[in-house]
């Protein structure tokens, strides 16, 4: 049988956008995380920026 | 009559009438386009990303018509390989925001072909209001393949390799290759290149040519589509060019002209452009699109041509920003675009597209006949096929640029004068005017082409 090579295309979006939909929680996790210390101040600032970088992998 | 490369759509047709663009929507696209027209209609034509029409109250000849409209008309249509990286950038966001938009409202945009967007006042706008379809739930965007050909690919090959790599496109009418894609960006591009590319190519490899994958139905959920498109919107926007500068980009920063010659050669061109009054002019050579704008005082448009794509790229900034009817383009006048696709009819010519009321050719003519060899004849004879009036510099052998050009070759070029110059171009022009440009060895011309009004 044929296949259209369409088919790889589509086939590929069910495994990408399962990706998008993690990235997407992850931004809105680090957001969350950025704006809460944002509230608190410059020295719990510091400690923002190591979670934002765990979030991120 | 019908336009040569509506062929591949059987939702409509595209008819030139009286010089119009006109849109036959055909029965068999009615549901959607009416539910296009009851809810994406209005909110995607305020955003500016699809073009406006109205719809004609005549009755189509065809029976398989449904409605007639007629489109806000492109006053020059331009490709892919012509635009700068800011353009394709432009265009990819353009597309993207709208199948986002239509995915809100039940509906898809059901191609992405960049052959699909066009320039209007400096911001691109989806030209094919057929392009519309019926959401079906879990089903995958059918365009995501032609999307990464058409846009992403490129894109990151200019971004990440080299900013040359968008003439891919004039080699590739439907995109770029995905394993050509793959091959070029190499280790380069990140994470997203990885999904969207390399294991793209590689699924539409395995999957497209044994039939040996699985058979089956792909399905996502609405909210992983949009999920996907909002990561394609960060992953396009995100693309940026880094440290480019080429030999014309910063021009006018280098010329050798001062200020007093500039503004004399600027009083001059604008002397000649109120002779013309063009509405539609061309500019050869325009680089940021100084002069060229100077002839946007005629309530008309112009393209500004140059070879140089940051030049190109940082006047579509310009223009974008002013909402200029400028449409800046990346040409190379020694190999102009060719006519391309079906029947080498699908994609026309430069000359095809329009014939401008005037072109602008200023500080170019060294370039063309002393770099490039080109008779002044043959020069000539081109020029008074393009268009009617014709504003050219002449830069004689005397100037510091051309003493630069021919420092380091023979100097095989004995009719290279004024004189030389006017009797070449006499058979095909007349000389209206000539003038001096103060404070350089140049001359200032206006012509007519010989035939003309």
């Amino acid at each position: 049988m044929y296949l259209d090579p369409g088919f790889g295309s589509m086939l590929i979006q069910a495994l990408i956008a399962a990706i998008a939909v993690g990235g997407a929680y992850l931004l809105v996790f680090k957001k969350r995380i950025v704006g809460f210390f944002k509230k608190k101040g410059a020295v719990e600032g510091a400690g923002a920026k190591e979670d934002e970088g765990k979030a991120a992998k | 009559m019908r336009e040569f490369s509506s062929f591949r759509d059987p939702s409509g047709v595209v008819l030139i009438q009286d010089g119009q663009v006109i849109r036959q929507v055909n029965r068999c696209y009615r549901e959607q386009y009416d539910a296009l027209m009851a809810k994406l209609y209005a909110p995607l034509t305020e955003r500016g990303l699809l073009i406006p029409h109205e719809e004609l109250g005549q009755a189509p000849e065809d029976e398989n018509a449904y409605r007639l409209i007629r489109p806000v008309q492109i006053p020059y249509i331009s490709y892919p390989y012509e635009w700068s990286f800011g353009q394709l950038q432009d265009a990819a966001l353009t597309t993207l925001r709208i199948h986002r938009a239509a995915l809100d409202q039940d509906m898809i945009l059901k191609d992405a072909s960049a052959y699909n967007i066009q320039f209007l006042n400096g911001r691109p706008v989806l030209i094919d209001t057929l392009s519309f379809d019926f959401y079906q739930p879990g089903s995958p965007w059918p365009a995501y393949g032609q999307f990464c050909r058409h846009f992403l690919a490129p894109l990151m090959l200019m971004a990440h390799k080299d900013l040359r790599l968008s003439q891919l496109m004039r080699v590739y009418i439907d995109g770029v290759p995905l394993d050509l894609a793959s091959t070029l960006l190499g280790g380069r591009g990140g994470f997203a290149a990885k999904q969207h590319i390399h294991w793209h190519a590689r699924s539409t490899q395995r999957h497209g040519e044994d039939g040996k994958g699985e058979v089956r139905k792909v399905s996502i959920s609405k909210f992983s589509h949009q999920a996907m498109i909002d990561s394609l919107l960060r992953i396009v926007g995100g693309l940026k060019l880094k440290g480019v500068e080429t030999e014309w980009g910063d021009y006018y920063a280098h010329t050798n002209y001062s200020d007093s010659a500039a503004q004399s050669k600027e009083a001059l061109v604008r002397e000649f452009l109120e002779e013309v009054k063009p509405k539609t002019a061309w500019d050869f050579g325009a680089n940021d699109g100084r002069y060229s704008r100077l002839a946007l005082a005629y309530g008309g448009s112009v393209v500004a041509f140059d070879v140089d794509p940051v030049a190109v790229e940082r006047s579509y900034r310009a223009v974008k920003a002013a909402k200029e009817p400028m449409l800046p383009l990346v040409l190379d006048l020694t190999n102009p675009s060719p006519a391309m696709g079906f029947a080498n009819r699908e994609r026309v010519g430069i000359a095809e597209r329009q014939k401008p009321d005037c072109i602008l050719m200023l500080a170019v003519i060294h370039h063309l006949v002393i770099s490039n060899n080109l008779p002044f004849s043959m020069l000539a004879e081109w020029l008074s096929s393009l268009t009617g009036s014709l504003i050219i510099e002449f830069v004689p052998k005397e100037d510091s640029q051309v003493r630069t050009l021919l420092a380091t070759r023979d100097d095989i070029f004995p009719d290279y004068t004024k004189e030389g110059f006017e009797r070449a171009f006499s058979p095909y022009f007349t000389i209206v005017r000539q003038r001096p440009v103060e404070g350089s060895e140049r001359t200032l011309y206006l012509m007519r082409a010989k035939g003309v009004q």
